[in-house]
């Protein structure tokens, strides 16, 4: 597997203190990282020695198969973009000077695509407003397009969704999706928010106390957390016979309920159902959450 | 590094503080010449005064100038977390230093710039240098070069204090530091070797008939004097006050001293910040 980001033991030390304790995660290319850990678990730190702001104090990395100590790592670091804890922007400035400064710094002074980026963000309107006078909100999407100058391969975003408004944060969603999916950017991402983390992610690191506790991918997880479709019906012999047909596990649970541990087409088992004279009375996804696996996860500290 | 000077060259441009520094430069020596224009001559020696005497009293507070706009000009990287972006680009530390550095000293040379232009406002009180090509080419290049000194100083302050007020109170306090101590340096450099008795009674309070010279018990000689000569020519303040008041012994030696302290400061600085952790 081709990965984007791989440390080896990282360790950084604030006064004696670990901040990061011998971390080993892989980040595979391609995908979304979510990073999951509560305050001061670390995770920004992580970030901040991936982005060659600070150096570690043992162990190392390699981003883009070029080590941290290589004296080309700058190379690699040409083809990330990050959003480390605040949105890194002039206030004085309005978004489209912002914009034209970050490239100018990427040695793009023809300013190709900075309607695009605006666009991409959600702020087309507000190009020529200072910084000063935006929302939070309106910062991070700023944040998140400087971040984007460039057309980076590899995105590094800590707790981006941070004071959005419920339709900044589907928003931010989208077009982290859109950016993963349209153009191949592999994202790694830092949030509290577990819940729309799960929603974006395609592989975990839980983080605790400086630690790497775990690494998993989302399949994975689904497993772990016993994710599973618990249908009820009217002949629960019908159902077997068409769960039978399909190839899939499942387990019964009475006269009318059964528990289903792989991925089903309910339009497909609602039609050989009715043919069977057999009605569909409801069918709901059961098992963990992101959030209280990683609760269990780490000894019942929320993140 | 051409890319980092593009970016930085173009928010200096744009900066308000930069065009208020530039204008308040001008004006200031404009006032200044208008002021210093009215007594053309000295009551004390009867000579009368040239453009030269007070055309460069700009680098006895330059020094502070450059202090205010370096740090808030630097420190808005630091604050407003943009220093980031740069090391996120891919550019090394060594580079985003030396272009931080290079471009405060390029504002800094407008500010000079900016003063040396307003002070020919003095021009129809006291006529045109009456200093030799070769002599006010040399102070011109002196003050360029205690820009630089100062500069290299203020960027080291700015890049690596933890903050922007922080970066502010450090190079304004060295830059009174610094002056204070060029004052007490000169002073103590300027008093005679001897001094004339009054009355039978001598300064220091021994008799001496009156009328005659005796030495001087505040006239600093011997190694000492030497020390404090390498101290004032070392010193960016020191050496702007003997540009100011036109006491230069040797421009080669003093333009070796500020070179120096740049490459010294530039070369500390650049080290330093290659190990400092950043947020």
């Amino acid at each position: 597997m081709d990965y984007v980001l791989t440390t080896n033991a990282l360790t950084k030390e604030y006064g004696g203190r670990k901040a990061l304790d011998a971390v080993s995660m892989h980040i595979p290319k391609g995908a979304i990282y979510g990073f999951v850990g509560q305050n001061g678990a670390g995770k920004t730190t992580l970030i901040r020695l991936i982005c060659g702001l600070q150096t570690p104090t043992s162990g190392g990395y390699a981003l883009y198969g070029r080590k941290n100590t290589d004296r080309d790592i700058h190379l690699s670091r040409r083809k990330m973009g990050a959003v480390v804890e605040t949105p890194a922007v002039f206030l004085d400035m309005t978004a489209e000077e912002n914009l034209k400064h970050q490239l100018k710094l990427l040695g793009l002074p023809l300013f190709d695509g900075l309607q695009e980026l605006l666009e991409t963000v959600g702020l087309d309107d507000a190009g020529n407003k200072k910084v000063r006078d935006f929302s939070l909100g309106m910062r991070q999407r700023l944040g998140v397009a400087v971040a984007l100058c460039g057309g980076p391969d590899f995105l590094v975003l800590d707790e981006p969704i941070n004071g959005l408004d419920p339709q900044g944060i589907l928003e931010m969603r989208h077009l982290l999706l859109r950016l993963n999916r349209e153009r191949g950017i592999t994202v790694l991402i830092s949030s509290h928010i577990l819940g729309e983390l799960s929603k974006l992610a395609t592989h975990y690191g839980f983080l605790d106390r400086g630690r790497l506790v775990q690494e998993i991918d989302a399949h994975e997880l689904d497993a772990a957390c016993n994710k599973r479709l618990r249908v009820e019906v009217t002949d629960v012999s019908a159902l077997a016979r068409a769960l039978d047909n399909m190839g899939v596990k499942y387990r019964l649970l009475g006269e009318k309920r059964v528990d289903i541990f792989d991925k089903v087409n309910v339009s497909r088992l609602t039609l050989m159902l009715a043919r069977q004279d057999c009605e569909l009375l409801s069918v709901q996804e059961q098992g963990e959450d992101l959030e209280s696996y990683f609760v269990s996860l780490v000894g019942g500290k929320q993140a | 590094m051409r890319n980092l000077l593009s970016a930085d060259l173009s928010r200096l441009w744009k900066d308000k503080a930069f065009w208020l520094c530039v204008g308040g430069s001008a004006l200031c020596a404009v006032v200044y010449m208008l002021f210093a224009g009215q007594k053309t001559f000295s009551y004390a020696t009867g000579e009368a005064y040239a453009l030269e005497d007070h055309y460069f009293r700009f680098m006895i507070y330059a020094g502070f100038v450059f202090a205010v706009f370096i740090s808030l000009f630097l420190g808005t990287e630091r604050n407003e977390g943009t220093l980031r972006n740069k090391l996120i680009a891919g550019h090394t530390r060594t580079k985003v230093y030396l272009a931080s550095g290079i471009v405060t000293f390029l504002a800094a040379l407008l500010f000079l710039c900016a003063w040396c232009l307003g002070a020919l406002a003095g021009v129809p009180a006291f006529g045109f240098f009456t200093l030799r090509p070769a002599e006010l080419a040399g102070y011109f290049l002196l003050c360029i070069s205690v820009t630089a000194a100062y500069c290299a100083l203020d960027t080291f302050i700015a890049m690596l204090a933890p903050n922007k007020t922080a970066a502010l109170l450090l190079s304004v306090g060295l830059s009174a530091c610094m002056l204070l101590c060029a004052g007490l340096l000169n002073n103590a450099l300027e008093a005679p070797e001897t001094i004339g008795s009054l009355a039978g009674v001598s300064i220091s309070g021994a008799a001496a008939p009156a009328g005659e010279t005796v030495a001087n018990p505040g006239y600093v000689g011997g190694a000492l004097r030497q020390v404090f000569q390498i101290l004032l020519n070392v010193l960016p303040a020191g050496q702007g006050v003997r540009i100011a008041f036109l006491s230069v012994e040797s421009c080669a030696v003093m333009l070796l001293c500020s070179a120096a302290v740049t490459a010294g400061v530039a070369a500390l600085g650049t080290a330093l910040f290659r190990r400092k952790d950043l947020k």
